[in-house]
Order: structure tokens, then sequence, then C-alpha cells
């Protein structure tokens, strides 16, 4: 399985939309996500981007097990919720030092539903839009180019990254060296002979980049041209204004407590 | 008694936390000293297998004995001991900031004493043909000479079954040839070797067992001679025969072709005119 490309080439209605239009969408969902704790709206928020990233055509197999890298970041926080938010009222499970009661249940599902939903706007966008056009957006949107680029690229390769510093914790486990032993401090130190190749890779990795993009002509001109721009259609215009008027709106109702549970 | 075998699988399967069903009911048992060229297509379950072989995954369906010891209750950095692994990247391993201590960390870490230590790398650096660089930091080294660093440094360990993934790959051809005796010098202590490539000549070389792999389970598992005579099971599973298996199958009669595994086996054929009857 190649993560190098999130990109999923296919013709679909979400990828002909103007990548402006993602790309607000998705910063647009990690705004929302820090104010809105409403878990319904969430959670039909949520499957409501399941539906739009899967018809963009990206396999199941594919978007489950990157769904499930971010998933279990969000796990993690369900259950170790309970330990610091003791508060409420409807008592599940109590012990003691790890109380679950059903509010404090739902604010960590809210917590992890947010996270989803986050993340998910921003797959949406990576699924369904090539490199050049997410840099174009972006550069259309205010954004420096070195910045556009140099963001886009890393975005994509942060599934790379972690891979690759798996398949380095195995190649050192399997030459007899033991990774998770010892106290904290023990364990961060035991990390370093994972943590050079990381980084040593992580160094190679952009020198390759940067040499293949001088090698293509990167730099060479001051004024850049494109090769096919980029236009906002009738429906990219609507889409933008849907964005740009409901999310904050729906801030508002739920912070004026407008719409709960 | 026979001495049990240094690995045993029985009815091994694996699935993926995404649902990849990597290997569906494989039995394999490796005997001490077994030179094993495990091939097939890329995503067959090749490297999926390896892994439950050092302990790195855990059998979801039955059982992986190493040396007689379940898997399934030790740790793979304690397997370490009796099970090394060359994977294909030496980028995925090299930290140390000389070539000797990269060398050094794999024995150490299995506890040898320090005099040891110090034999074991220095005799491995000159099988590999690094001992003038041993004071080198590996990371400037060309890719070739990396790759001859993680050799050696897993070589050093002198485990009872090594796994190598690809050996050679990216290795001139003098570089190869050192590798190709280095891991031969393990082999004729008696070690097992289970030599994972697409390289289908370096197998005829190297091996003599050769298992193919295929949507994961073991699909054709024998005499490496006779599979690699054999241009018709190795394109059904999608290899490509090595070129001299082709021109014998072409040239020569049937019997004389299942013996051609090097050139001079070749050249001996055509001088006793055992060709091909004409159509
Ligand atoms: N980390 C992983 N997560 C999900 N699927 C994987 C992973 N690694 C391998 N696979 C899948 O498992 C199957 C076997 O892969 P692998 O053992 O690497 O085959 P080989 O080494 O023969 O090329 C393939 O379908 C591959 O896509
Ligand atoms: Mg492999």
């Amino acid at each position: 399985m190649s993560l190098m490309d999130m990109y999923v080439h296919r013709d679909t209605p979400i990828h002909r939309l103007d990548p402006r239009v993602k790309i607000i969408l998705a910063v647009f969902l990690t705004i929302f996500c820090f104010f809105l704790s409403n878990i319904l709206l969430l959670f039909g928020l949520f499957l409501l981007l399941q539906l739009l990233i899967l018809s963009t055509g990206v396999s199941i197999k594919r978007y489950s097990s990157s769904l499930w890298l971010v998933g279990r970041f969000a796990l993690i926080f369900v259950i170790l919720w309970p330990f610091f938010d003791k508060t409420g009222e409807t008592v599940l499970l109590d012990l003691s030092i790890y109380k679950v009661t059903l509010e404090s249940l739902l604010r960590s599902l809210s917590l992890a539903l947010r996270i989803l939903v986050m993340a998910s706007g921003w797959f949406l966008l990576l699924y369904s839009t090539t490199q050049s056009r997410l840099v174009r957006g972006l550069v259309k949107l205010g954004m420096p180019y070195d910045l556009g680029l140099s963001l886009s690229i890393a975005l994509r390769y942060i599934p790379h990254f972690i891979e690759t510093m798996d398949m380095i914790k195995d190649a050192q486990v399997s030459r007899g060296y033991e990774v998770d032993s010892g106290g904290p401090w023990r364990r961060v130190r035991n990390f370093i002979p994972v943590l050079i190749p990381t980084f040593v890779f992580a160094l190679r990795t952009s020198e390759g980049i940067s040499a293949s993009l001088v090698s293509r002509g990167y730099g060479a001109s001051p004024v850049r041209t494109y090769h096919r721009d980029i236009r906002v259609r009738h429906t990219d215009a609507a889409l933008i204004t849907l964005i740009v008027v409901s999310v904050p709106s729906a801030i508002i109702l739920d912070l004026m407590n407008l719409i709960s549970i | 008694m026979n001495p049990p075998p240094i690995a045993d699988l029985t009815d091994v399967s694996f699935t993926y936390e995404d649902g990849t069903r990597a290997l569906d009911g494989v039995s394999l048992r490796i005997k001490s000293g077994e030179r094993i060229g495990l091939i097939g297509e890329n995503g067959a379950g090749k490297s999926t297998l390896c892994k439950h072989l050092n302990g790195l995954f855990h059998p979801a369906k039955g059982k992986v004995l190493i040396d007689g010891e379940d898997v399934a209750k030790s740790k793979a950095s304690h397997l370490a001991r009796t099970v090394g692994y060359l994977f294909q990247n030496p980028d995925h391993q090299i930290f140390k900031s000389t070539v000797y201590d990269e060398v050094a960390f794999g024995p150490k870490n299995i506890g040898l004493r320090d005099n040891e230590v110090a034999d074991r790398v220095e005799r491995y650096l000159e099988l590999t043909g690094l001992s003038d660089l041993a004071k080198s930091p590996p990371l400037m080294l060309s890719f070739g000479l990396r790759r001859m660093v993680t050799i050696a440094s897993v070589l050093s360990m002198e485990q009872r079954l090594i796994i190598l993934d690809e050996p050679t790959a990216w290795l001139d051809y003098g570089q190869a040839v050192l590798a190709k005796e280095a891991i031969r010098g393990r082999l004729a202590s008696g070690a097992a070797m289970i030599l994972v490539t697409h390289d289908l000549q370096l197998v005829a070389e190297m091996a003599d067992r050769v298992v193919i792999m295929s949507g994961g389970r073991v699909v054709a598992d024998g005499d490496a001679k006779k599979i690699l005579s054999d241009p018709d099971i190795l394109m059904k599973y999608g290899l490509d025969p090595p070129p001299l298996t082709k021109l014998a199958n072409e040239l020569l009669s049937e019997e004389a072709a299942s013996e051609i595994f090097a050139v001079a086996d070749f050249i001996n054929a055509v001088k006793k005119k055992k060709w091909k009857a004409s159509k």
C-alpha cells in the first residue's frame, strides 16, 4: 500500500469542485470543531462526511486504515477521559479513580467525534485534489507559493512517515533491541535508535523532493505560469457561500444553546 | 531423536487491521541448515510470513514454533537471539556514528561479552570488506555500502535462522560476491536461511528448497532444482524464470533442461549435444 500520495484518480463531482471549496470546508470544519460540542450535530456531520469521502471512490480498505490512524487517538481520549473528568450525575461505572458518568462519556464522545470530523474534512480534500490543484487553491486564497507547495507535500507525507517509523522500530527490535521497556525516561531514551533513522529518512526524502523539484525547473523563473488554472463555477460559488454562512451560524446556535440534546 | 525443526508453522493465518487477509492457512517446517528460497509476486504474503518467524507478528490463528518454543509466548527482541532478519532498506536501521558501533549493536543487545562482541565485529567487517571503513559514519556511505553494513550487522549476531529480504539488491558485482560469500559462511556453520527475492538466479545459486507463495498461501514447496527448472509453474505464479532456465527449456531435451542451474551445466549439456528433438 503506497501512502506516498493520497490522491484517488477518479473523476467524481467532489473531484471537480474548485479546490478552494474543499480547502475552505476543511478549514471551517477544523475551526467549527473547536467550538461545537453538540453530539448529534457532530455525529450527523461525521456521517455526511463519510458519504462524501466514499463518493470520491477511495477504497474502503485504504480509507479505513487511514481513518484508524486518527481513530486511535480518538479512542485513547475516550478511554482516558474518565480519569480526569468525574463530574456528572448518572454514574455508569465507579472504580474510584476511574469513574464513568453518562455526562462525561458524552463529553468524551463529542471530543472524539470532533477529532474525526476535523480529520475527515482534510481526508476529503486530499483524496479528491491533485497536488497541483491543491497548491493552486492555497495560493489563490493568498498563501505564498513556496509555503503552499511545502504544506501540500508535508500533508501527503505524514502517513508515509508513520509507516516508516513502524518499519524502523521492527528493524531495531529484530536486532534484539527492547523499545518498550523500563520507566518513562528509559522509554524516551529507548526511542533514539528509532528516531535517528526516522530523522535521516525525513532529511533524505526532503532532499530527494527538492532535487526533483529543482530538476524540473522549480524556482527557475520569478513569475509562474499555470498549465491549467482554476476557475470558480456557479456550484463552487454556491457551496462556498453555504459553508461560510452555515458553519458560523451553527456555532452561534450551539453557543446560544438553541440546539441541545 | 531428531532435533526439533528450527521453525515449525502450523495452519497460520493472519489478517491486517484493515481487513487484508495476508496469510491463509500456511504450514511450513524448516529444518536446521535448510536453505529456502521464498518467492512469489508482490503482495503474496512473504514479508508477513517472515515477520511471524521472529515474533514481530503473532498468528491470529495457528501456531508458530521457533526451536520448539511458542512464538506467541516470547518477544521479538528475545527471539532475535535465534532468528536474524535483514530488512530491505538499510536506512531503516542505521543510527550509530561509526560502522563499527553499528555492527556491534546487535551482538551487544543479545548479551555477548565485550571481547566476543569485538571479535565478531572484526570478523564480519572483514568478511564484508568493510574493515577499512570501521571508523566511518555509516550514514555517509553509498547505498551499496550501507547495505553491506546491515548484512554484517545481522550476520554478526550468528543466529540459527537468518531471513534475508533481497540481500543483494543495489549491490555492485563485487559487493554481491562478497555478500554471498559471507552468507554462505553462516550457512556452512549450520544456520538455516530464508531468502526472499525476485531474483531467481540468486535463488538457484543459494537455495536448496523453494517455497512459492501466492495470495497468502504456500502454493508450491519442494526441491529448488525441480521448481526452478519448471517454467510453467513459475509463470503460473507470475514469476520470471531465470534466463538460463528459459534457454534450456527452449533448446535442450526435457531431461537435460531439468539439470541446468549454472552456465557450466548449460555448456556441458551443449557439448554432449542434448538438444531438444525437433518437431
Ligand atoms: N501494514 C499493512 N497493513 C495492511 N495491509 C498490509 C500491510 N502490509 C502488507 N499488507 C497487505 O498484505 C498482503 C501481503 O503483503 P506482504 O506480506 O508484504 O507481501 P510480499 O512481501 O509477498 O510482497 C498484501 O495484500 C499487502 O497489501
Ligand atoms: Mg515484501
